[in-house]
C-alpha cells in the first residue's frame, strides 16, 4: 500500500521534472560564462571547499552529488521565500537564475567522503528506510529517495548529507518548508515530517548521513 | 618594569582562578587568602606576560579569555607546525609554542576559555552599524559571506570556530588584513573570506566586532 503510495508519487514527479528540466536547459546554457566561477567559490567557502558540507554555529548542508533538478528548485524558492531562510534567502537573490544549471551541474559532480557526525540507532534508521514504520503512517523512505538514497530528478539525494541539518529540516519542515515549495513537491514530505518522533529522526538522518 | 607586569598579571590571575585550578592559597605570597593557580596547575603565567592580565590582551597580543578551546588548541598546533606565518606569530608565537607539550596547551586552552572575556571596545563607533550589517548579511551581490553563519549571532564562535565578540580592533583588522597578504593559508575558509572585502569593509567589521559583549550582542 505504502509502496505503491510512493511509486505514483514517483511517477507524478518524474513527469514533473521533465517539464522543469525542458524549460530550464535553454536558460543554463545562456548563463554559463563570466561570474559563474566566483558565485562556486563563494557557495563553496560556506558549503566546503568539496562541497561536503560544513558545521558551522549552523550546519551548513552538502550540495556535492546533489540533484540538479532540486538545487535548483531549493535556490528559486529561497529567492522567493516560499523556502524559509534569512541566509540562503539572501544569497539566492544574489544569483543569476540563468545560472542555477551551470551551478547546480558542478556541485553534482562532486563526490567526497560523508563528514557524518550524526548520533542515532542506525540499525533502526536503516529499517525505517528500507521499510517505513506501517503502524505510524510512515513510507519507506527508499521509495521515493531510491535504495541508496541518492535521489533522483527533483528527489533530494539524502546520503552523506549531514546528520545534524537532517534532523533540524524534518523537525522543521512546516514552518520553513510547508509552504507548496517547489511546485508542490514539498508537501509530500508533510505526513512523513510529521509522524516521525524525535528518535526516529536522529536514527534515519544518523544512517542516511552514514551512506555514501 | 617587567617585574611589577608580571606580578599584576599574576594577581588579577588569581582572582579569577576558580575550580579545579585553584589548590591551597601560596603562604609565601602577600595576598595568600586569594585563590592562586595550582602549583601543578598549567603555566599560565608565561602566556598572561604577553597577553596580559587575566589575558584579556595586550598591545599586539589578543585576548585569550573567553576564546573556544579547540579553537586555542588548533592555533597552537598551527604554530608548531609553522601553518600560521603572520609576522607576528613566527615572531612570538613560534617559539611559545615549540617548547609547550600538547597535554599543557590543552590545559591552558580549557583555562583561557574559562575566564570571562571582556570587551575591547577600541573600534571606530561611527562604524558600527555598517559592521552590524555586514557581519549578520554579508553583501550576497559582491560574493561576501554572512559571518553569522560560522561564528553565530552573537560572535561567540563554537568548537574550534573562534569567538570575535570584544576582540582588540587592530587585532582583527590586522588578522584579516594579513589573510590578503598570503599569511596562513591553512586557514581555510578565511582567506576566501577576506579576498571580498574591501579595506573599508574590513575596517567597519573590525570596529563593530570589537564592542561585542554578551549584552551588546544580541540587540
Ligand atoms: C553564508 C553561508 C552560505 C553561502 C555563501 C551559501 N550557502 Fe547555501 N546554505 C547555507 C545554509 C546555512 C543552508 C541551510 C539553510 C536551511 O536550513 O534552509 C544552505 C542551504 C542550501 C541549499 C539547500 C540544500 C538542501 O539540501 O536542501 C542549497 C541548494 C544551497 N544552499 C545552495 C547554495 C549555492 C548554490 C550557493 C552559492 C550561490 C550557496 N548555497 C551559498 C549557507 C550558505
Ligand atoms: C512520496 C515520496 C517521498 C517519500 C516516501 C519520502 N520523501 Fe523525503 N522528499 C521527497 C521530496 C519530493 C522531497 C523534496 C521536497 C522539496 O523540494 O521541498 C523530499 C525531501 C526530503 C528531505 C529534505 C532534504 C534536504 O536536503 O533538505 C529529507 C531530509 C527527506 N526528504 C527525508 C525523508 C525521509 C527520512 C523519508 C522516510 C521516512 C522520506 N523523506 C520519504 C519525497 C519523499
Ligand atoms: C612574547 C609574547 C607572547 C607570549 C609569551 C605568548 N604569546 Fe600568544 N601571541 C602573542 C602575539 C603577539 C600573538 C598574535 C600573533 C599574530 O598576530 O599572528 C599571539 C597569539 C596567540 C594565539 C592566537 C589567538 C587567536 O585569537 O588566534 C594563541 C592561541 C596564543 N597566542 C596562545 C598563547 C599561549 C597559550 C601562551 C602561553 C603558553 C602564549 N600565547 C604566550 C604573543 C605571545
Ligand atoms: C564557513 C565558516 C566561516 C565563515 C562564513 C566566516 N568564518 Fe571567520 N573563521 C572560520 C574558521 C573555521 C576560523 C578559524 C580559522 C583557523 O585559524 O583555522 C575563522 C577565523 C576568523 C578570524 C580569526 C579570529 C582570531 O581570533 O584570530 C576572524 C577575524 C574571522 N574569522 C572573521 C570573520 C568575518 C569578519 C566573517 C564574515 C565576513 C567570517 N569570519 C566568516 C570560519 C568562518
Amino acid at each position: 500500500m505504502i509502496a505503491i503510495h510512493g511509486r505514483n508519487a514517483l511517477y507524478s514527479i518524474a513527469l514533473a521534472s521533465a517539464v522543469v528540466a525542458a524549460g530550464f536547459s535553454g536558460s543554463a546554457v545562456a548563463g554559463a560564462g563570466g561570474g559563474v566561477q566566483d558565485k562556486i567559490e563563494y557557495c563553496q567557502v560556506c558549503h566546503g571547499e568539496t562541497g561536503r558540507g560544513f558545521y558551522g554555529y549552523y550546519a551548513i548542508p552538502r550540495l556535492a552529488g546533489q540533484q540538479p533538478g532540486y538545487i535548483e528548485n531549493q535556490l528559486r524558492d529561497y529567492a522567493s521565500g516560499l523556502r524559509h531562510n534569512s541566509v540562503m534567502g539572501g544569497v539566492a537573490r544574489g544569483v543569476s537564475p540563468a545560472t542555477y544549471g551551470a551551478i547546480a551541474a558542478h556541485f553534482h559532480a562532486m563526490n567526497p567522503a560523508p563528514l557524518g557526525g550524526g548520533g542515532g540507532n542506525v540499525a533502526l534508521g536503516r529499517e525505517i528506510f528500507a521499510n517505513g514504520l506501517p503502524e505510524s503512517n510512515v513510507p519507506a523512505c527508499s521509495a521515493c529517495h531510491g535504495p541508496d538514497a541518492h535521489g533522483t530528478g527533483q528527489i533530494p539525494r539524502l546520503a552523506g548529507q549531514l546528520p545534524s541539518y537532517l534532523v533540524k529540516t524534518l523537525s522543521n519542515w512546516s514552518p520553513e518548508r510547508g509552504h507548496s515549495s517547489a511546485g508542490g513537491l514539498s508537501a509530500l514530505m508533510v505526513p512523513t515530517t510529521h509522524n516521525l518522533t524525535a528518535a526516529q529522526i536522529a536514527a534515519v538522518a544518523a544512517y542516511v548521513g552514514g551512506l555514501r | 618594569m617587567k617585574h611589577i607586569g608580571l606580578t599584576v598579571a599574576s594577581l588579577v590571575i588569581s582572582l579569577w582562578a576558580t575550580g579545579p585550578l585553584c589548590a591551597q592559597p601560596d603562604a609565601s605570597y602577600p595576598l595568600a587568602l586569594l585563590p592562586l593557580p595550582a602549583a601543578n596547575g598549567p603555566p599560565v603565567k608565561n602566556c598572561t606576560y604577553c597577553h596580559g592580565v587575566s589575558a584579556q590582551g595586550l598591545a599586539t597580543a589578543p585576548r585569550l579569555a573567553g576564546q573556544r578551546a579547540a579553537y586555542i588548541e588548533k592555533e597552537l598546533s598551527a604554530f608548531r607546525g609553522h601553518e600560521r606565518d603572520n609576522p607576528l606569530s613566527q615572531l612570538y608565537m613560534w617559539n611559545v609554542a615549540a617548547n609547550l607539550k600538547p597535554e599543557t596547551g590543552r590545559e591552558l586552552a580549557v583555562y583561557f576559555s574559562q575566564l570571562p572575556p571582556r570587551a575591547a571596545a577600541d573600534g571606530n563607533r561611527g562604524l558600527f552599524d555598517e559592521g552590524r550589517a555586514l557581519y549578520q548579511q554579508g553583501v550576497p551581490n559582491a560574493n561576501i559571506v554572512t559571518c553569522v553563519v560560522c561564528h553565530g549571532p552573537n560572535a561567540e564562535g563554537v568548537r574550534d570556530i573562534p569567538r570575535l565578540g570584544g576582540l582588540s580592533y587592530l587585532y582583527l583588522k590586522r588578522r584579516m588584513e594579513e589573510w590578503n597578504k598570503g599569511y596562513h593559508p591553512t586557514a581555510r575558509p578565511m582567506p576566501q573570506v577576506a579576498r571580498e572585502l574591501s579595506p573599508a569593509e574590513i575596517d567597519a567589521l573590525a570596529s563593530y566586532l570589537s564592542f561585542l559583549d554578551e549584552e551588546t550582542a544580541s540587540k
